[in-house]
């Protein structure tokens, strides 16, 4: 995954030139959002080529109809929501039943896989968060995705699951709290360099702060 | 568990750059954060909660390669229906075009806009989306390969973009401090004011208040340069153990930040050589040719292959100014023998063409 947000991120630029027929900046956007756009989509619908599928569709279906195509506020979030649609409507079609989004339940079910582990992270660290999420709402859980791994901010957080911004604040911090409060704070051991950072950023903070 | 103020913690968490820091994504923002928890260390609680919080919820990205990602897309490309594609003609114009253009049009475009939607929240007065803007919109900015761009910041200093560079500022610059994010190489004329000019590089941040200066910070290059033409300049960079030991410059040296071993150091020189760009003029001196490769790779957007590493030691002497790239050649292989092969760009499958290439040998 791509998160170069620090640089200059011409995306609007790009979907400019697409809409004027440039199919070569269609190509860049296929490449710097292919794989977030699995990665959200799999955690819908986990069907390899089903979602590769979908994805390659959408680009297709947004150069034939481009002339009708608009400009857009965020272009990150108007594909993830494209498919997004797609996904449901398909899943739907397949299994030839009417669900909303909020009742698979099972969406965006966490594995330990999908979590990092880095040295400060044991395993046993890892399932228990794994367990935690899983806990939560799918509404939740997508919530959770959304901000901390396709780094959304609240503006599209809100456009994107159909929220205004105080109901997207409510959703994310009350998740965040279960999480905070299930996982105790000396489960994670930070890294030597982090201790030493912190230390030397806050000496007589960290002295006598309760344990 | 602690007594947390939540509007500090909720607000790190809304904060995108928090996060990516947190989770180890952007290690350039160490020193921003580490100011933030020296100026509120009445919150570090609730700052490190908000980075233990980014941290478990940090999760593993989809491992597909770049070319995966290429061949899914030409899967997709068969299925769309593109015409005829006036590439070749259309993709050079479109250089051209952004040459000329870049510093004539984009900038009063730029400003024309900017005034545009000033005068239009004006006509709002909304104080609230004003403030909000300031600290919120940015203004990004690129220089296209072989490129130059002028840019007027919100405070009235200049900018100067060398070719392939980046450059990030807010829209209004806040009261107290003004900071801009580069990458690549640009030339800054920082107008006098009371509040810190702040550039923030990949290496060290430069802090000033009114002078002229050159950055040289392009990413594939293993040294970060600052030329001081007039004025002050100090460097920041951020030293575990030590805190931050800036590193004052008066006008006339140069400092040279090596990102592998992550020392820095200054040095008399002539200050000419790193800002003669500007002018158009690339002025080189006892240059290794690895090095002048470099300039001219983006200068002329040419890719050069250096077959023998004794080749790449050759110094030189040599001004150029607009030349084309094949009496650049020409005039260096003359004065320090070598052997080159200019090939030129092809016309590829889909219509586009390949870079130009250079190979030299003994």
């Amino acid at each position: 995954m791509k998160h170069h947000q620090n640089i200059v991120r011409d995306e609007q630029a790009l979907w400019n030139r697409f809409l004027e027929g440039d199919n070569e900046a269609l190509a860049s956007l296929f490449s710097e959002y292919f794989s977030d756009l699995f990665s959200y989509g799999m955690k819908l619908v986990p069907q390899e080529a089903m979602v590769r599928d979908l994805i390659q569709d959408l680009f297709v279906r947004f150069w034939e109809k481009r002339g009708n195509l608009k400009q857009v506020k965020n272009v990150k979030v108007y594909m993830l929501i494209s498919l997004k649609n797609d996904l449901l409507q398909m899943y739907r079609h397949n299994n030839n039943v009417i669900l909303d989004a909020e009742e698979v339940d099972n969406q965006f079910e966490i594995s330990v896989e999908d979590i990092w582990i880095e040295s400060e992270k044991t395993k046993a660290l890892s399932e228990k968060i794994v367990t935690c999420l899983n806990s939560l709402t799918s509404r939740q859980r997508e919530i959770i995705y959304l901000r901390f791994y396709l780094n959304l901010d609240f503006s599209n957080l809100s456009e994107m699951l159909g929220m205004n911004i105080q109901s997207v604040r409510n959703l994310l911090f009350r998740a965040l709290e279960k999480i905070r409060s299930e996982i105790a704070s000396d489960d994670i051991e930070l890294s030597n360099v982090e201790v030493f950072l912190f230390v030397l950023f806050s000496k007589n903070r960290m002295n006598s702060s309760p344990k | 568990m602690k007594q947390l103020n939540p509007q500090i913690f909720e607000d790190l968490i809304a904060d995108d750059r928090f996060i990516r820091w947190a989770q180890g994504l952007d290690r350039s923002d160490d020193l921003y954060w580490a100011n933030w928890t020296k100026s509120k260390p009445e919150f570090a609680a609730e700052f490190a909660e908000a980075k233990r919080t980014a941290k478990i919820l940090k999760f593993r990205s989809e491992e597909i390669t770049d070319q995966k990602i290429n061949e899914y897309w030409l899967e997709a490309k068969k299925k769309m229906n593109v015409r005829s594609i006036p590439a070749p003609k259309a993709k050079k114009l479109y250089l051209n075009f952004y040459q000329r253009v870049a510093g004539v049009l984009v900038l009063p475009l730029l400003l024309l806009s900017a005034w545009l939607y000033f005068s239009q929240l004006d006509l709002k007065s909304e104080y609230n989306r004003i403030s909000e803007l300031s600290y919120s919109k940015s203004v990004k900015l690129k220089s296209p390969i072989g490129g130059q761009l002028q840019v007027e910041l919100p405070d009235g200093s200049q900018a100067w973009l060398n070719s392939d560079s980046k450059i990030a500022y807010p829209a209004i610059f806040g009261d107290n401090k003004r900071e801009v994010e580069i990458t690549g190489e640009v030339y800054f004329k920082v107008k006098k004011d009371k509040t810190q000019f702040v550039v923030k590089t990949p290496g060290p941040s430069i802090v000033v208040h009114g002078t002229e200066f050159n950055v040289h910070a392009y990413a594939n290059e293993k040294l970060i340069s600052v030329a001081l033409v007039e004025g002050k300049v100090s460097l920041e960079k951020e030293s575990q153990g030590q805190g931050i030991n800036p590193m004052v410059m008066a006008p006339g040296e140069i400092a040279f930040f090596d990102k592998v071993d992550g020392t820095l150091e200054k040095k008399n020189g002539d200050v000419y050589l790193y800002t003669s760009w500007k002018e158009g003029k690339y002025v080189f001196r006892g240059t290794p040719l690895a090095d002048i490769v470099k300039v001219l790779e983006r200068k002329y957007d040419v890719e050069f292959e250096i077959m023998d590493s004794k080749v790449g030691n050759y110094k030189y002497e040599a001004t150029f100014t607009n030349q084309p790239i094949t009496q650049i050649l020409e005039l260096l292989s003359f004065s320090s023998p070598f052997h080159y092969e200019y090939i030129k760009p092809i016309k590829q499958e889909d219509g586009s063409f390949s870079k130009a290439k250079v190979k030299i040998w003994k």
